[in-house]
């Protein structure tokens, strides 16, 4: 049943919006580098977390055969002792909010979807989650946001605050990332929020402009 | 303030929204306190005056036939569709909450559309659903729980009429129409912050005396102001005819015992017993009833900047 007005659905990018699976994927990652003769830090990687893991490739070690990276990369990433997901402060309070207006929530990520799915069990957060959409990055994010009518879209990076606007859902960044305040407004933020933390008093305060 | 009989109304600018949980307030014997905490959530206070007229539920029709609206936005069965083709003429928003309300967005509408270009920008129509019960808006479900809002993700204002019709009856004392035109007009004064891109100063800054929220809030009412300073000369795109009489004295009072019983100091006094600044966000009883004042002085939006204000009482 399709109702008159477009139900609230908020689209939530992962990593360093929902959850902080920083530790894991540059464990995953140095070892990786490592099997095909490539040493990084864990400084190398920093800036560039977050947008896939090719792209980061390109970057930090161009000569590096991209297919043999992937299939070391998971293996190292799915390893069990590797560390832990967590959940970003404020993560499952924000998830709550939602579906306490009546509304659905959707996570869009870059990341390989088994691995989405994992990072959300792990920062116990799977249940608050309505649909998952991994393997999204930028801009193609707005076509998971567009099949799931989302109205709002919030995520840490100037790319998701394109993607929202692609999708015509209403761009919200949070700072807990790489990018700042002027970034993410640069980017198209109708509004952005120092943590999750203040996402449901945000969304609270969105129905009381009486 | 009274509509001039002969005006036409423009109902496509108004959506009915449906469906919801049978109509009416989950009130029993409490009310009183029940339509507080509402106009808690919606103005930080309650309000007084309010229509003689009542209201009408209004038969519902499937949408798509005489109801108007937006393409794209296509109902499926279940929910239904209110109708407002008896709102054809002032004369019924004269006796007709709703369409009291339909007309009042066509006025605002009309209004902005003329002003708002002279300071550079232009008017993005904004519609009202106008609901009974509960209804989707993209900001969360919409219900008479919450009262009416302005939805900044989905660009629409949100009113239930059930909301107006008790209104009417539990504070409903005098004619009052211009308090519930207020409300209406202070819901399109955030659709024009919006569009001015001032709205999000309210969301960085969410409560307190001196926040951004409340700034915004006076802000809104300082517009609704400018709009009914300027009312009884807005005339209907449709047929040229004036939407408003002038106002009266009696409409002015009743504008401000509105604006002064949605105080978040009256609100706070009668649902905490205590006042706490720091949690208000939307301002005093004396804030409100001084910028709606402002703005119906002056007539000019140029005199609404809050956030220029050293004081704001």
């Amino acid at each position: 049943m399709t109702p008159l007005n477009p139900p609230l659905t908020v689209g939530f990018d992962l990593d360093l919006t929902l959850v902080d699976s920083r530790e894991r994927v540059i464990n995953a990652y140095i070892r990786a580098l490592q099997d095909l003769g490539v040493e990084v830090s864990s400084g190398d990687l920093q800036p560039h977390l977050g947008i896939p893991l090719t792209h980061t490739a390109a970057i930090v070690a161009p000569a590096i055969d991209a297919d043999a990276l992937v299939l070391r990369y998971r293996h190292y990433y799915d390893e069990p002792g590797s560390p832990r997901t967590l959940a970003m402060p404020g993560a499952a309070d924000a998830l709550r909010s939602v579906r306490a207006a009546g509304g659905r929530t959707v996570v869009v990520s870059a990341k390989f979807t088994p691995a989405v799915h994992t990072a959300l069990d792990e920062a116990g957060l799977s249940d608050l989650v309505d649909a998952v959409y991994g393997e999204l990055f930028a801009e193609d994010k707005a076509t998971a946001l567009v099949a799931e009518g989302a109205s709002i879209y919030l995520g840490d990076h100037p790319g998701d605050m394109i993607a929202a606007h692609t999708a015509n859902a209403y761009a919200v960044g949070v700072t807990t990332g790489a990018n700042d305040q002027a970034a993410l407004m640069a980017a198209g933020a109708a509004v952005t929020l120092t943590d999750l933390q203040a996402f449901a008093p945000w969304l609270t305060s969105m129905m009381r402009t009486g | 303030m009274s509509f001039n009989d002969d005006v036409s109304l423009d109902t496509s600018q108004v959506e009915g929204g449906g469906g919801g949980r049978g109509g009416g307030l989950a009130v029993g014997g409490g009310f009183g306190g029940v339509i507080v905490l509402i106009l808690s959530l919606l103005f930080g206070g309650n309000i007084t005056g309010g229509d003689a007229g009542g209201s009408s539920s209004g038969s519902q029709v499937n949408p798509g036939r005489d109801n108007p609206l937006i393409p794209g936005q296509v109902q499926a069965g279940g929910a239904q569709a209110k109708d407002f083709s008896r709102c054809k003429t002032g004369a019924d928003a004269n006796r007709d909450v709703e369409c009291r309300v339909i007309g009042t967005v066509n006025s605002l509408q009309s209004f902005w559309t003329s002003e708002l270009p002279r300071y550079g920008t232009n008017y993005r129509k904004t519609n009202t659903v106008l609901y009974s019960g509960s209804t989707q808006s993209a900001c969360g479900t919409a219900s008479n729980q919450v009262g009416p809002f302005y939805c900044p993700v989905d660009k629409k204002v949100f009113i239930d009429a059930t909301f107006f019709a008790e209104l009417s009856r539990r504070f409903g004392a005098d004619d009052g129409a211009l308090a519930q035109e207020y409300v209406v007009a202070h819901e399109y004064g955030h659709a024009i912050q919006d569009q001015l891109g001032l709205l999000q100063r309210a969301q960085q800054d969410q409560q307190g005396q001196d926040s951004g929220a409340v700034r915004v809030e006076l802000m809104a009412d300082c517009l609704s102001g400018v709009w009914a300073r300027h009312a009884s000369q807005t005339r209907s795109a449709k047929d040229g005819k004036t939407f408003l009489k002038p106002l009266t004295q009696a409409d002015i009072e009743s504008a401000l015992s509105a604006a002064s019983a949605v105080g978040d100091d009256r609100i706070q006094a009668k649902t905490q017993g205590r006042v706490t600044p720091e949690t208000w966000t939307h301002g005093s009883s004396a804030a409100r009833q001084k910028w709606f004042i402002t703005g119906y002085q002056g007539g000019d939006l140029t005199q609404c900047d809050t956030f220029a204000a050293a004081s704001l009482e």
